[in-house]
């Protein structure tokens, strides 16, 4: 931070693949990685002075990170207060795959049953038509048509929620 | 990926030097600007008639410095708060000092004072006004911290947003101190005390609307 412009610019172009590891191992899409990079880039570009140079740099960058992280995270999920999202946010890979699992569950056990076997099977479990209809003693458009309405239903669900 | 080389080019070229006290002088001096536009609004209120007569008297001081004290504390928090790495404010331990003198005070007045005269002394005559004055006084150097606070990068927002509540709400009581005519120490106690709390609950509730960056 002690102002040599090229070295600024060695520090930033370091820090690209540092970040890009950060928001990866952290379960961020990969369509939002680049995203949070160039937020966090022009953060530390910008705040520098909040960073006290007798402290290691690490942890500064990882907060601002972090934070970011964070505020994408809900910016998209706005009801959740930040404060408590800072300890949600370490478990976040996790807990978000279980509410997505749970939200599932919980719609396809709205739905006709036949049409939530079958989605549940050609889109949860990724078995083939004929895999599912051999293993339920159905047809193969039986199993197709099922998934067709399954889909249907559900979309019609959410949609309306 | 040229996207980012690209932006790092351009952030690397409007790079100048960080100044080394960037972060504590932005803090400074938005409450010295706040304040200095609350005493001005002070001066415009009005200050209490008999100010050389009061300032003779230790009442006054421990009033005036009941305030800078939970200025001084929450001035030293932000310095924390408005970093990223979420450090503990510790300097915060600093808003015990004028709780425990206006509470040594009080207590002298409760044992000096005859129990009569303690009720008057307690409410004087603004109890219902002063800790609105303290609060209302307080939003404008909140909003100089606030914006400080928007230009550095602090991640706990709501603590941040509850500090910089303390801190106006000090340097407000600071300064309604020389408007204020009353001279009991259970009313600083009481009064003075509920507006500053009153601030930086507002500060709380407000500070991750407005804090983030």
């Amino acid at each position: 931070m002690a102002g040599d412009s090229r070295a600024h610019r060695a520090l930033l172009g370091a820090l690209i693949p540092v970040l890009r590891r950060y928001f990866a191992r952290k379960g961020v899409n990969d369509a939002d990685i680049d995203d949070l990079v160039q937020m966090t880039l022009i953060a530390v570009h910008e705040r520098g002075d909040t960073y006290d140079p007798g402290k290691p740099f690490a942890p500064w960058v990882y907060a601002i990170a972090r934070y970011k992280m964070i505020d994408q995270f809900r910016r998209r999920r706005n009801h959740i207060g930040l404060d408590d999202i800072g300890e949600l946010a370490e478990e976040r890979d996790f807990s978000e795959a279980l509410t997505a699992r749970l939200d599932v569950d919980a719609h396809l056990a709205r739905i006709p049953e036949k049409q939530a076997a079958a989605v549940r099977a050609i889109r949860i479990e990724q078995l083939s038509v004929a895999e599912t209809a051999a293993r339920d003693g159905l047809s193969p458009s039986d199993i197709k048509i099922s998934v067709h309405r399954g889909l249907k239903a559900l979309a019609k669900r959410v949609l309306r929620k | 990926m040229t996207d980012l080389d690209n932006l790092v080019d351009r952030l690397a070229a409007q790079h100048r030097r960080t100044p080394p006290l960037g972060l504590p002088s932005r803090v400074a001096n938005a409450a010295l600007l706040g304040g200095a536009v609350t005493l001005a609004l002070v001066f415009i209120w009005g200050l209490r008639p008999d100010l050389a007569a009061a300032s003779a008297t230790s009442g006054f001081w421990i009033k005036l410095g009941f305030g800078a004290g939970f200025a001084v504390a929450g001035l030293a928090g932000l310095e924390a708060l408005f970093r990223p790495e979420r450090p503990m404010p510790r300097r915060l331990w600093l808003a015990a000092i004028p709780v425990a003198v206006i509470v040594f005070a009080a207590i002298r007045e409760v044992a000096t004072v005859p129990v009569t005269q303690l009720g008057a002394l307690w409410l004087g005559k603004t109890a219902l006004v002063c800790p609105f004055s303290i609060a209302a006084l307080a939003a404008v150097p909140a909003m100089a911290l606030i914006l400080a606070g928007k230009r550095s990068a602090p991640t706990r927002l709501r603590l941040a947003g509850g500090v910089i509540g303390l801190a106006s709400g000090g340097i407000s009581a600071t300064l309604y101190a020389l408007h204020c005519p009353e001279t009991g120490m259970l009313f600083v106690a009481t009064w003075y005390l509920i507006g500053i709390v009153l601030a930086t609950g507002i500060g709380a509730i407000c500070g991750p609307r407005l804090l983030r960056w």
